[in-house]
């Protein structure tokens, strides 16, 4: 059956992912994939824990996001047959974009208490609407006011892809995704400045 | 200009790559501070979300493809908006099992030539799974759609027909036109459309439009029509397909045409399990399914008795053509009463504006069953203050994040929405008293309401 090996990966950063540049990998694997849906699993081993972080910051927490990271993974095996090549990473990018969107669809996004509590800071400082205290909620909010590369572009940082691989996801080239990501957050922090206000009278009684 | 913003942009590369090692990395001299804390603060919030180290599960994960074919839930209807709604979602409620019919046809239809030749199936049960493959997920190549589907029921008071149209434009606008006619009485009309920033939900002849930021669309009903992503998921016809497969012999009937497309003809089978569907009126499904692309053209449910229950099928298609921006844009009519999701039923401007609403300045999500067991509290009321504003009446009178708070003025309260109700009957400077849950004993505290803030200020 399938390799049980779960393969550890690094914490910090994606060191042992292969960039998004590597096509012949990735293309090789997806043939090899095709031949056999056993052979599957290499493709998984190698993009699950991306896609895990980022559906895990899109969605607020591990459970929903290891039910998203096999969704993904599930229907990019049982899309494999209508994947026409250009860089593997975009295709199953794209597949994770949308199951986190299904997902929102579904579910309005709730943090787990615990999670809730840390970040909602209990001690209250003087400048409760500063951008650095800006709950999770209202950094979701805010992001959803970027167009979707800026978007993207941070979400996939936060989740520690290496540029090149962001790069390859949205089809950019690397330097424009920095500078994409840079004036997200210039875009974020306003938004997030009116946001602090908003997340005072949102959701506030 | 240029030349600073470059220097930013690598600056802030070289901060982020540090911080996500070091949380507390000190940003480089030049950095703009503001920035700095704003890519710090998102990798901690990325961090607290992604938790500590995940290993992935080993593949396949069997234990998730049930989960998987399990979502789908249907969202709590909003207790606002009149009885009858024409979504997609309603059809499901009215028509149990119709949704899953639903989702395949629209990914149907959108699949249609854009998909690649599948090598042959070689039984109905390959058959069944490669469409059940086939809802999954949207074609990337897919850039816009226009299509039309139309159920008919018999019901015992004559045909019910209901019809959408939809268009759709990539990444996120679409246009959602439903419509229903039980014999030759209409029964109203919604129109979903999303312009890429707000979702508006417009119910004829109730003459409401709900408007939802696109980044909070909470219920399935303004979910934007992509293929495969439309009502119930694919789940549930995972559901139908495993339970055809455990309780049927579905069973390859044949070949036809249908909107020019070559299909199988499958066929279900009488169901030796009970309530396929959600009535337990459904005896047996008939499916048309494009041989090119797996997707559903048409769907025909036959009762017990075995005449036809439902039809629903694909009736025009087009895909990747140019569509009016107009379509994506709405207005709301004049008149219409608009809800607003995006404020909270106590911060609506009344006449006297913000200023006249009072306010305590809590936060707080409802005590659930996982904050009874942090709290080994037995009961599951109340609201757990999550933050309390600084300076806040709240604040002032002494409540604290993490209470729960169980009564405001004497009335039970189990989440925001009932604080708001409550205090709408309220003005600034009105005291109320605040009862609430602090670790085993309740304390009671005294809240001069405050007014809220002006928004935007």
């Amino acid at each position: 059956m399938f390799a049980s090996r779960a393969k550890f990966l690094p914490w910090h950063g994606a060191g042992h992912q292969t960039s998004g540049g590597d096509e012949p990998d990735d293309a090789a694997l997806v043939a090899a994939a095709r031949a056999d849906p056993q052979a599957f699993a290499a493709l998984y081993e190698r993009y699950a824990e991306a896609v895990y972080r980022y559906c895990a910051f899109r969605l607020g927490g591990p459970a929903p996001a290891e039910d998203a990271t096999n969704e993904i993974f599930l229907r990019a095996l049982a899309g494999l047959g209508g994947y026409r090549g250009g860089k593997f990473i975009a295709w199953l990018f794209q597949i994770a974009h949308n199951v986190v969107v299904n997902h929102y669809r579904r579910h309005r996004p709730t943090l787990p208490l615990e999670t809730l509590l840390d970040m909602a800071d209990p001690a209250p400082g003087p400048d409760d609407v500063a951008v650095g205290r800006a709950g999770w909620l209202a950094v979701q909010d805010a992001l959803a006011t970027l167009p979707d590369a800026q978007r993207a572009t941070v979400e996939l940082r936060v989740a520690g892809w290496p540029d090149a691989q962001i790069a390859a996801a949205l089809g950019k080239r690397p330097g424009a995704v920095k500078t994409l990501r840079y004036r997200a957050l210039q875009q974020l922090r306003s938004a997030l400045a009116s946001e602090g206000v908003k997340e005072a009278m949102h959701g506030n009684v | 200009m240029a030349t600073s913003e470059q220097r930013q942009i690598e600056l802030l590369e070289v901060f982020w790559r540090r911080v996500d090692r070091d949380p507390a990395a000190v940003p480089p001299d030049g950095l703009d501070p503001a920035i700095a804390a704003l890519a710090q603060h998102l990798q901690h919030l990325g961090h607290t979300t992604m938790g500590g180290r995940w290993r992935p599960p080993p593949w396949p994960p069997t234990a998730a493809i049930g989960r998987v074919g399990q979502q789908g839930s249907v969202a709590v209807p909003d207790r606002r908006l009149p009885a009858f709604r024409l979504g997609h979602l309603r059809w499901r409620r009215i028509f149990p099992g119709l949704a899953t019919v639903a989702a395949l046809t629209l990914a149907l239809v959108v699949g249609v030539a854009i998909w690649g030749a599948h090598p042959q199936p070689v039984s109905a049960q390959e058959i069944l799974r490669q469409a059940v493959a086939a809802t999954a997920g949207p074609p990337s190549q897919v850039h816009s759609f226009v299509l039309t589907e139309a159920r008919n029921d018999q019901t015992s008071q004559g045909q019910l027909h209901l019809e959408a149209k939809r268009w759709y434009q990539a990444p996120n606008r679409w246009r959602a036109e439903y419509s229903a006619r039980l014999g030759d009485r209409s029964l109203g009309q919604e129109i979903v459309v999303s312009d890429g920033m707000r979702v508006w939900d417009e119910q004829l002849p109730a003459n409401v439009v709900r408007v939802t930021p696109i980044g909070q669309v909470q219920s399935g009903l303004d979910a934007p029509p992509s293929p495969g992503e439309v009502g119930a998921s694919e789940g549930s016809l995972a559901d139908v397909i495993r339970r055809a497969g455990a309780c049927n012999a579905p069973a390859l009937r044949g070949s036809a045409t249908l909107l020019g497309r070559d299909s199988y003809v499958m066929d279900t089978g009488a169901t030796g399990c009970p309530a396929l569907g959600q009535t337990g009126n459904i005896h047996r499904i008939e499916l048309w399914i494009d041989k090119r692309t797996f997707f559903l053209l048409k769907a025909v449910q036959y009762g017990n008795d075995g005449a036809p229950l439902a039809t629903i099928e694909v009736t025009s298609v087009q895909f990747n053509v140019s569509i009016a921006p107009s379509r994506f844009t709405f207005t709301p009519p004049s008149g219409a009463t608009i809800q607003n999701e995006q404020v909270p039923a106590a911060m609506t401007p009344t006449s006297g504006g913000m200023l006249d609403t009072a306010f305590m300045g809590l936060n707080g999500v409802p005590n659930t069953s996982e904050g009874a067991a942090r709290y080994g509290i037995p009961d599951q009321s109340g609201l757990v203050v999550i933050k309390v504003l600084s300076g806040s009446p709240a604040a002032r009178s002494g409540v604290q994040a993490k209470d729960i708070v169980r009564t405001v003025a004497d009335q039970p309260v189990s989440s925001e929405g009932d604080i708001a109700r409550i205090l709408a009957h309220q003005q600034p400077g009105d005291t109320v008293a605040v009862t609430v849950l602090r670790g085993d004993t309740t304390q009671t505290f005294t809240v001069t309401l405050g007014a809220a803030l002006p928004h935007g200020q």
